[in-house]
């Protein structure tokens, strides 16, 4: 049958209901058109019956969206945690693990110097990077005019948070003692030293996994 | 159907028709099966977002008649996994007639 636009309309107003992201919207939306566009044209049921006998036969039903949406957001929110727990754990493999243990090194030298205040600096500015890189999207895409969020930019914009969350539920009173300590001792030092290790691998992670999920954005 | 079978139905398809998206695969099944096999009752799209979330599926979109099409695709570990799959399939079957009787045994 040959769709009018009007009917595509009432279709989109039909699924805009019953679904919260852009990637269930779209995929249902096309299902749902090429399925009625090859059926044969009748009279005798209206186009919001001819969508739902589809809906019912391919989808369970309307009320099936919502369910069907949550599992998937599940899904997608469970793989790109795992992506970016895989990238931190390549920080401890070859070859990364030489630059990890270079780095810890020489923070670990830097903590008995006043020198550490740069590597602190920068390891801060690591683990907020979430958080900073999410920011600047977020503007970037208010200026752009979209339909509904998808699940994957809710998900970042979740790490934007949690880069926040993270870093004053690691950053306890250990750094603020350390600059009031004339001679800190080896535990406070190796303390130190992987606070600021768990800060840039974080960060660094995030960054690797945000790059990757950039570009698979751009390819799609 | 059984439980997994249609995990398996998809990267067969896939493996042989390189690109699908998600109504194709229904259409694809009711012609091969002659409408015997219909996916109903919203089986078809968690078993994609879950081959996907995997790693075995990759997705991309393209504009078809002003509105968005997302196509599946193998992924080369789920293009490994087709025969693996079908493997199991198939001994799952031999199996299940092997059960019921269906076939004399062979040994």
């Amino acid at each position: 049958m040959i769709i009018t636009l009007e009917q595509k309309e009432e279709l989109k107003l039909i699924l805009s209901e019953y679904t919260k992201y852009q990637e269930t919207y779209s995929e249902v939306y096309d299902h749902v058109l090429s399925a009625l566009e090859e059926q044969k044209d009748t009279l005798d049921t209206s186009f919001a019956q001819k969508v739902h006998e589809v809906l019912d036969a391919d989808f369970g039903g309307l009320a099936q969206l919502p369910v069907m949406e949550k599992k998937r957001a599940c899904l997608i929110n469970n793989q790109v945690a795992k992506k970016q727990l895989n990238f931190a754990a390549d920080f401890f493999k070859l070859p990364f693990v030489l630059y990890t243990l270079i780095a810890a090194v020489a923070i670990y030298q830097l903590a008995s110097t006043k020198l550490l205040s740069i590597a602190l600096l920068i390891a801060v500015y690591m683990m907020l990077s979430p958080t900073i890189i999410i920011g600047f999207r977020m503007v970037n895409n208010a200026f752009i005019k979209k339909g509904k969020p998808s699940i994957k930019n809710n998900m970042f914009n979740l790490m934007g948070i949690y880069g926040v969350i993270l870093y004053n539920a690691v950053n306890p009173h250990l750094l603020t003692d350390h600059f009031r300590l004339k001679t800190p001792d080896t535990l406070h030092l190796l303390m130190i030293t992987a606070l600021i290790m768990f800060y840039l691998i974080y960060g660094l992670s995030f960054i690797r996994l945000y790059r990757q999920e950039v570009k698979l954005e751009v390819a799609s | 159907m059984l439980k997994g079978t249609l995990q398996t139905i998809i990267l067969k398809l896939l493996e042989d028709n390189e690109q699908m998206y998600g109504y194709e695969i229904t259409q694809k099944v009711k012609e091969l099966t002659a409408g015997e096999m219909k996916l109903t009752e919203g089986a078809l799209y968690p078993a994609l977002h879950k081959l996907e979330a995997d790693g075995l599926l990759e997705t991309y979109n393209e504009i078809v008649d002003n509105r968005v099409r997302k196509y599946y695709r193998l992924t080369e570990q789920g293009g490994q996994q087709v025969a693996t799959k079908l493997q199991e399939a198939q001994n799952f079957i031999q199996q299940l007639q092997f059960l019921l009787n269906l076939t004399p045994h062979t040994s």
